[in-house]
């Protein structure tokens, strides 16, 4: 059901429009969003609400969720198939980390 | 005696100081991380001298958070990997102050976080490390710790989990 209603509010935000963003457009590109929205035939605001709220949505996801194409998922099966070992900047790295740093937590 | 210690992110440490010249990832750690902390999105670490006292100025931090990896199939994989999503750890930002460049604080932190992953994946599972380059520089610099872009045109970048052990342990306190 979340995910249900999730996906049919992408590109329109729910409920009232009842806070304002404060942001400044360059003039070249208030007139392009200006012109696109007339083209829509949806008022500014709107135009941008939808714009701004898909692309909030995918840089949401993008840090909890990775949908990999089929090229990316057999570059990485090929990875875990034969990992690759640990190199000498890495060891390097580890070395160094051992001696100098304690984890506090 | 250690010269730097790990910290997790709090109150003690001087955020608004931190200045490692990349906008978008200093306003991260000064306006979002400790929230993101607070709610369970993702766990932001801080590096500061081991003798520092509050406000503790902040060498260096990254932060890690589970990304879940969805694949219709995985051609190749060895032993078939679940069709079903698989999690893994997500290596989102690392950062180093300005002031404290050129001290292989960067490749420490890769290392501190390596060996989290490792804790992670060891209690919960997981196919391995994710890095999110924050451009071609960085990913050149993950590049040569072993991280593997997983398509060129994309700045994330992977490193299996059989991949992430070898070497000494980063000591705890």
């Amino acid at each position: 059901m979340k995910t249900k209603s999730a996906t049919s509010r992408r590109g329109r935000p729910p409920g009232d429009a009842t806070k304002r963003i404060n942001a400044r457009f360059p003039a070249g590109l208030a007139e392009k969003i200006e012109y696109a929205a007339a083209l829509r035939g949806v008022a500014v605001a709107s135009f941008i609400q939808e714009a701004v709220a898909e692309r909030a949505d995918r840089v949401i996801e993008s840090e909890s969720h990775w949908q990999l194409t089929r090229q990316q998922a057999a570059h990485i099966a090929a990875m875990i198939a034969s990992p690759p070992k640990p190199g000498k900047a890495m060891l390097e790295a580890v070395k160094r980390a051992s001696r100098h740093v304690v984890i506090r937590s | 005696m250690s010269s730097y210690a790990l910290e997790i992110l709090a109150a003690g440490h001087d955020r608004a100081g931190f200045i490692s010249g990349l906008e978008s990832v200093d306003r991260y750690l000064r306006e979002t991380a400790r929230g993101h902390l607070e709610k369970g999105v993702s766990i932001t670490r801080v590096l500061v001298e081991a003798g520092a006292s509050t406000p503790k100025p902040v060498l260096g931090f990254f932060t890690l958070s589970s990304i879940v990896v969805e694949a219709k199939q995985w051609p190749g994989a060895p032993k078939d990997l679940p069709k079903q999503a698989v999690s893994a750890v997500l290596l989102g930002r690392l950062a180093v102050a300005e002031c404290a460049q050129g001290k292989g604080i960067g490749s420490m932190l890769v290392a501190s976080a390596r060996q989290l992953a490792r804790e992670t994946i060891a209690l919960t599972g997981g196919i391995g490390l994710v890095v999110d380059a924050a451009n071609e520089d960085a990913a050149g610099y993950y590049a040569q710790f072993g991280f593997r872009k997983v398509s060129p045109e994309s700045l994330r970048m992977f490193l299996p989990a059989r991949s992430l052990g070898g070497g000494p342990q980063i000591p705890r306190e």
